[in-house]
């Protein structure tokens, strides 16, 4: 089985099938800064969520009715509170060259979170606000992985992280497999509670 | 992965053990739709590799509800 693999994946297709192209793969490398520890991150991570929300009651305009550019202003501030909350400096940037279905991604050698500039058109925040929420977490697990002794992650987790950082799946290859690995269901599940704990505080 | 990924067709459900089968003899694509995710779907917008659009069919046949939501949710990745 495993010989006729290659030659199978090598049956010419209709439709050339192109990996994504990172469009800062070429980008400067940012030194991070000190990221706070696990329990920490998720309170700051869900005060940014409540945080946001409730100032968008009172933004004129609010997020809903905003131009695309307005509301790309509105996420990097979103991701600005993020950073100043969990003393992180990781980069946002937009791309337009992102497939449909590619919400976004966290590259851990630039520090880079790339989001489908496509989200800005909907005009309910929600998908592009887990989408930052999610690569924040990869951008933490990386940090963890780098750092430690500086945060208080069990060195097993650590482990399971470092190794699926080292052998990722990724969704071209095997969609299964890419969605139940350890780092994104992990990076999934932050996402979703933050999210939900910030709407739940809204007074 | 390539272990795996041999595992996992050598496990396919008969369904779509079938449609592997014939694409592999004949490179003739399948047309069944599972949950509004087709084969050509598949390749195409989400940019599967031939096999992988195999594998994702039938993750749809075996748990139809938790594949179909990972597939609506998009993709949200590292960049390696």
């Amino acid at each position: 089985m495993l010989e006729v693999l290659d030659y199978l994946e090598n049956i010419p297709q209709d439709g050339k099938i192109e990996s994504w192209e990172d469009p800062f793969r070429d980008s400067e490398v940012v030194v991070s800064q000190d990221f706070c520890d696990i329990d920490e991150l998720e309170g700051h991570s869900a005060w940014a969520v409540q945080n946001f929300l409730e100032r968008d009651i009172d933004r004129e305009p609010c997020y809903s009715d905003a131009s695309i550019e307005q509301r790309a202003e509105y996420m990097k501030d979103f991701h600005d509170n993020f950073n100043e909350l969990s003393g992180y400096s990781g980069n946002l940037h937009f791309s337009d060259k992102m497939g449909a279905y590619d919400l976004g991604a966290f590259n851990p050698t630039t520090k880079r979170i790339d989001l489908n500039a496509d989200l800005l058109h909907d005009s309910n925040p929600e998908q592009l606000m887990e989408t930052i929420l999610h690569e924040s977490r990869h951008a933490y697990q990386d940090y963890a992985i780098n750092n430690p002794k500086k945060v208080s992650v069990d060195a097993d987790t650590i482990s399971v992280w470092k190794n699926n950082f080292e052998h990722y799946i990724t969704p071209e290859l095997d969609y299964e497999a890419y969605f139940n690995q350890p780092i994104e269901a992990d990076a999934n599940d932050f996402a979703e509670r933050m999210y939900e704990q910030g709407t739940n505080r809204l007074t | 992965m390539l272990e795996q990924t041999a595992d996992k067709l050598e496990q396919l459900t008969p369904q779509i053990a079938r449609l592997f089968e014939t694409w592999a003899e004949t490179e003739q694509k399948p047309i069944l739709e599972i949950c509004g995710y087709s084969y050509s779907r598949l390749t195409r917008e989400f940019k599967m590799k031939p096999i992988a659009a195999f594998l994702a069919l039938d993750w749809l046949v075996r748990e139809p509800k938790k594949a179909s939501a990972a597939l609506n949710r998009g993709i949200r990745k590292l960049n390696i």
